[in-house]
């Protein structure tokens, strides 16, 4: 199997998630998802028609984020009208997945290059829009004791005793670092200014960082899940599930869960021989992918089975892996992987992640990818790893390597 | 200064905002007027003496709407300047429907474009029995789009699918159709209009925009989306390619109207800053309106 070579990468700027206030609220969701389809054409001066496929995530993929959003958003980024689109879900790993998707059509010779990213525009269709028939319907959830996200997240906290102080401190990080990045230009290769068709700026800046948040301000929140977990039954679902934690502990809130917003994202991937058709100079090369299932109800630990498949895919170890980005779904899926792996928080999202700068679901997972990838370039290392969880006990995990200039 | 908005306060604590141009025959929007409607907005928002907002008029006419001279001015505008002073019109219009004040405009004659949508800024219209009267967005007539909040507003207000095509076609209405509509809340004679909307403030206190009040939801679904694709196919039928303004009108309810009020606001201001650099309107818009050649 031939390697595929990442040749760019782009993202907009994150917008607060809620129509009333965020500063994106007014585009729609095709509009959005353009952004970075018409950046990857623009900076590349890309003949479209060579693009294959333009795979996007998207997880509630209803009303204008629905129809194939990747096609219709292909069409209005100007693309050339024989490219197709496909709109993928893997829910969180969304984003992650259209670029594996898109890895494994140019690996077996389907397209020559690939546009794969993905779209979320929460502000327009909330999360849960496109129905969860695992939580709904009787006949799943009862036997499956299924819950939401946010009660896995304190799950796992109360299983390994992770402390109130323990999930702040790792979401204070986040905000340090995000705001560290940004002020020191760390996203500026990927970022695309979000503009109207006026060419007025909408948005240029992740509009939902916090940099202020310290341990104090974070320990005045109050728990986000505690009250509905006892009012919907959510806690006893688990506490039958997992006896073992005795009660279920209360720690995640709104300032250490990811922000919920809007924003897109896009990479342009393919072989080496289409790059080079096109005078493309690849940035990186993809070593290895996998996706997992895990164990549904505390859904969010799928990472670590994801990364020990990817990596022995790409014949490397843990230690190997000079940067992680593991997508901060909530501050116990971080600690948990890195209490599991042994990785250390200094080489893992080391720009910050989702706690500060917020989680479109369908288009994180391309966003840490890029981000990855301009911090190789940045550090000057060598390989890295992204990874997600994702509903439903799913993840997904991919190893690149920076390369410089072209390799086979 | 000769004022062109007169402020004045009664023993009930109600303002009158009492829109007298003493340059001209009809109360505009003018740069002037702006300035001066801004200004007091602001100060019966902020007043704590003050309990209700009463929109009228001197003239025969209760508002004709933006100024055409200053709407020549806007085709030579940058979108960012343009987008400074619309910005600003229409959060004077947010301002005053959202500061706890219930707010009624006295429609004494033709109420039209930027002057409807100033009374749709207000909780409630009352309008004098004048068949001949003429309420409503006339702007498509002209090669426009309404662009103070009115394709929000409106189909906020009015049976939506009734509303966007009335403002598609620059319908307007008499009283009595607008009545119907839901737009004026009570016809009534000359003699009682203002103290009918007096009356009507010092009673609700409390008014606020239906869309205001919470768990409003907008139209969707599958009625609304059909809506729209019947009436795009219609649409291109009937020419629309020469008619943008009309496509930016649809555009702007269709989008709108799955939002709250203030992004749907910003909507509008885009879509009408984008129509406005359109250089087939401008032309159109500079001949017909000033005799110029662009």
């Amino acid at each position: 199997m031939q390697h595929v070579q990442i040749f760019d990468a782009v993202r907009t700027p994150r917008g607060k998630g809620k129509a009333s206030v965020g500063a994106m609220a007014e585009l729609s969701p095709v509009e959005l998802a353009t952004v970075p389809l018409k950046a990857l054409k623009e900076r590349s001066t890309l003949d479209t028609s060579a693009v294959g496929d333009v795979v996007l995530g998207c997880v509630d993929p209803v009303a204008d984020q629905g129809g194939d959003i990747a096609r219709t958003a292909a069409l209005e980024a100007g693309y050339d009208e024989a490219v197709p689109g496909v709109q993928v879900n893997r829910f969180c790993a969304s984003g992650l997945e259209a670029c594996a998707i898109a890895a494994g059509k140019v690996a077996s010779g389907e397209a020559g290059l690939v546009v794969a990213g993905g779209v979320e525009m929460m502000s327009r269709v909330p999360i849960l829009s496109s129905g969860m028939p695992v939580l709904a319907d009787p006949g799943i959830a009862i036997p499956r004791k299924s819950v939401p996200q946010g009660i896995s997240a304190d799950l796992i906290a109360t299983l390994r005793g992770y402390s109130r102080d323990d999930v702040d401190a790792l979401a204070m990080e986040s905000q340090k670092r995000a705001a560290q990045a940004w002020n020191e230009g760390r996203f500026s290769r990927s970022i695309v200014p979000v503009k109207d068709r006026n060419g007025l700026t909408v948005l240029d800046r992740d509009e939902a960082m916090r940099p202020k948040a310290d341990m104090q301000s974070l320990g005045s929140l109050n728990p986000s899940f505690e009250g509905y977990a006892k009012k919907m039954g959510y806690d006893a679902v688990v506490e039958q599930k997992y006896p073992e934690i005795g009660s279920l502990k209360y720690v995640h809130h709104a300032g250490n869960s990811s922000q919920i917003v809007d924003g897109a994202a896009a990479l342009l991937v393919g072989s080496l021989a289409a790059g080079k058709a096109q005078g493309l100079t690849a940035r990186a090369r993809i070593l290895g992918l996998a996706s997992v299932g895990s164990e549904p109800t505390i859904m969010l630990t799928g990472p670590k089975a994801a990364c020990d498949r990817a990596l022995k895919q790409a014949g490397l170890s843990y230690s190997d892996i000079d940067l992680w980005e593991l997508n901060e779904a909530f501050a116990s899926v971080v600690l948990y992987f890195q209490e599991e792996t042994g990785i250390g928080h200094d080489r893992m999202n080391v720009n910050g992640g989702a706690i500060a700068m917020g989680h479109p679901l369908g288009a994180t997972g391309a966003m840490i990818l890029g981000t990855l990838l301009d911090e190789l370039e940045r550090a000057d290392k060598q390989f890295g790893c992204a990874t997600l969880c994702a509903a439903t006990g799913q993840a997904i995990a991919m190893v690149i390597e920076r390369i410089d200039g072209d390799t086979t | 200064m000769t004022q062109i908005i007169t402020l004045s306060t009664d023993a009930y604590g109600i303002a009158e905002l009492y829109w007298d141009d003493p340059q001209r025959k009809v109360n505009v929007f003018s740069a002037e007027a702006i300035q001066e409607w801004v200004t007091l907005v602001e100060r019966v928002a902020v007043d704590d003496t003050i309990h209700g907002v009463l929109l009228t008029s001197g003239k025969s006419m209760f508002h004709a709407g933006a100024d055409l001279r200053m709407i020549g001015g806007f085709f030579d505008m940058t979108p960012k300047d343009l987008w400074s002073v619309m910005a600003r019109i229409k959060d004077s219009f947010y301002r005053l429907e959202t500061c706890g004040k219930p707010v009624a405009a006295a429609i004494n004659g033709h109420c039209l474009g930027g002057g409807f949508e100033m009374a749709l800024a207000a909780h409630a219209r009352f309008a004098v029995d004048v068949p001949a009267a003429k309420i409503g967005l006339p702007e498509a007539g002209l090669g426009l789009m309404p662009g103070f909040g009115g394709t929000q507003r409106m189909t906020r207000l009015a049976p939506w699918q009734r509303a966007v095509e009335d403002m598609l076609a620059g319908a307007t209405y008499d009283v009595t159709t607008a009545k119907s509509l839901g737009l004026v809340r009570e016809v009534v004679s000359p003699d009682a209009l203002r103290d009918t909307a007096h009356a009507w403030l010092l009673a609700n206190p409390e008014a606020q925009q239906p869309w205001m009040v919470r768990g409003y939801r907008g139209p969707g679904g599958a009625t609304f989306e059909r809506f729209f694709h019947k009436l795009n196919a219609g649409l291109i039928r009937d020419g629309v390619e020469g008619r943008p303004e009309q496509r930016l009108i649809a555009e702007a309810v269709y989008h709108g109207l799955q939002m709250p009020i203030e992004p749907a606001l910003r909507l509008e201001v885009r879509r009408f800053i984008e129509l406005v650099q359109i250089p087939s309107v401008k032309e159109t818009m500079q001949r017909r309106f000033f005799g110029k050649v662009a």
